[in-house]
Parts: C-alpha cells; structure tokens; sequence
C-alpha cells in the first residue's frame, strides 16, 4: 500500500466515523412514535380518586446526621450509666429508662419505616 | 412547572391538567428506555400514580418535570428488573406486526435511504438495550429529551462529572456496537 493509498484510507474511515456519528446523533435525538390513548389522563385522574389522599409530613426539624450523632450518645450514655442502675439506684434506673425511651423515639422517628408510620420530626 | 404550586395539583381536575401536559413526554421516555410498547400505558400510570403519591414530599426547589423524569427512570428500572425475574426476552420498540413501510418517518424521502434510516433505527434501539440502566437513561435525557448536564445530574442525583462520565462511555459503546454491526452486515451483503 502507497502513502497516498494509506491516506485515502485515513480519510475515508475518518468520513465513515462522522457520519456514523451523525446517524447516530439523529436515531438518538427522535424519539419513538407513540400513541397516547386519548382519555389516559382523565382514567389517572380516575383512579387517583380511590387512592387514599396523601398525607403532608412536616418539614425534617433535624438532619439525619443531628438525629445519628444524638442517637450514638444516647447509646453509649446508656452503657455508661448501666453499672449505675444496676446497683438498684432508683435515681439511676430512672435515668436510665428515659435514656432508653428516647434512644426508642429516635430509632422510630428517624428510620426507613418513617414514611411509612407517617411521623414527622 | 415549579413545585411550589404544587398542592394546588391535589384536586382532581388540575392533576389531570399535569398529566396532560407531561404524558407524551413521560411515553416516549419510558418507551424509549424500555423499548416495549405493550406495557408502556401501564407503566406511564404507575409513573404519574407515584408522582400523586410523591406530592406531599415535594420541597418546592427543583422544577416537576425534573422529578417526573427521576420516577419515570425509577419506573423503567423497576421493570427491567421484573424482565430480568421473568426472563422475558428483550423486545425491540419496532412493532414487529408492522410493516418497515409504516416505521419509516420520513415519507418524502428515497426509499431506499429511509429503509436504510429504519435499519439503523431499529439496530441503535436493540444496541440501547444492552447499555446499562444509568447509560441508557442519561443517553435518553441527553439526546432525546434535550435535558442538560445539570438537570441530568438532578434527575438521577448524581454529579454533573458522572453524568458526563456515563454519558460518553454509553455512546462509545453503542457507537462501537453500531460500527460492528455495520461491518457484520457489510460482510454478509458481500
């Protein structure tokens, strides 16, 4: 094969490349024929009637990382404070008791199943 | 849209409004990512059902359609992991009982060009397929829906550099599939 020969074949490929980009800038940028069915948006409209209405929840008061932080002390202050009420200090088990409720609260509050409990905090 | 007027949206009659106003874009996108036009009404419900449900959750600071396209890639997703669980064979958005003369777009144009138009149509449509979802996705947003990088990467919550980064690695693997596709077919014509 010649220098010129070689060149041809360069140019050529190159014009090959650009047009397959074009082709294919052109399949990408149409889009598929579709049929609407005429009255769908009235039957969505239709069945979003049954659905329970959806429920606003309050705006998070908190982040998420405020609510794990908060959690993670509750925790580790409820380890602290075990040998405390283990001795059969009141004080001690109350204390601990309201740690454990909140640390509760907290898990419910803020996990996945939140949306689903629908609570806001 | 902005999403800020969107509790108005709650009454019947207005969220019929929206539909109207975002359906076709919501078909096309859907048939487009999932290539199959038998389910394409029902997941388009299932796309403005989820946006209905989605409602009360909305902030206000992105616009709507941005949002309805998220649900309508979550949605197509959602499906092509049911094909996957079914093993349902990949179909292409060409409807096979139709003839070629009824998927050519450009009536006025020579035959032969617009046959030829239609076979790479179709062969892009099957080598679309077989990208991954978030290749496929930003692709269709990109080309199709004309969205940019910035609602792209809102769309899909990722970074404008992902996006960018997807969007060129899907199109150099459909363009290489498409070129290899050429060269196969060029071979067998010989």
């Amino acid at each position: 094969m010649t220098g010129n020969d070689r060149q041809d074949a360069g140019r050529n490929e190159c014009a090959m490349d650009s047009l397959l980009d074009r082709r294919l800038d052109d399949a990408l940028a149409t889009a598929p024929e579709t049929y609407l069915p005429p009255d769908f948006a009235a039957g969505v409209a239709a069945r979003m009637l049954q659905e329970p209405e959806p429920r606003r929840m309050a705006e998070s008061r908190f982040g998420f990382w405020a609510t794990t932080i908060c959690g993670v002390i509750l925790f580790l202050a409820l380890l602290v404070l075990v040998p405390w009420a283990t001795d059969g200090s009141p004080r001690g088990i109350l204390i601990e008791s309201a740690l454990a409720v909140q640390l509760a609260i907290l898990i419910v509050g803020a996990g996945p199943w939140r949306s689903v409990l629908r609570l806001s905090f | 849209m902005r999403l800020a007027v969107l509790p108005c949206l709650l009454t019947s009659a207005s969220f019929e409004q929206l539909v109207r106003e975002h359906q076709a874009a919501v078909f096309r996108t859907l048939l487009r990512l999932t290539g199959d036009r038998e389910t394409v009404e029902d997941l388009a419900q299932e796309v403005f059902l989820r946006l209905y449900r989605a409602l009360p959750r909305f902030r206000g600071d992105a616009q709507i359609s941005t949002y309805l396209y998220r649900i309508v890639v979550n949605v197509a997703q959602d499906e092509w992991k049911r094909r996957r669980r079914v093993e349902r064979p990949l179909t292409s958005i060409s409807d096979e009982d139709a003839g070629w003369e009824d998927r050519l777009r450009h009536p006025g144009r020579d035959p032969e060009q617009q046959l030829s138009d239609a076979e790479f149509a179709l062969a892009v449509d099957e080598q679309l397929a077989r990208l991954s979802t978030i290749e496929r996705a930003v692709l269709v947003l990109f080309h199709q829906e004309e969205r940019t990088y910035e609602q792209i990467a809102l769309t899909l919550g990722m970074p404008i550099n992902t996006v960018r980064t997807h969007l060129h690695r899907g199109r150099r693997r459909l363009r290489d599939a498409l070129a290899r596709t050429t060269v196969e077919s060029a071979r067998g014509t010989v």
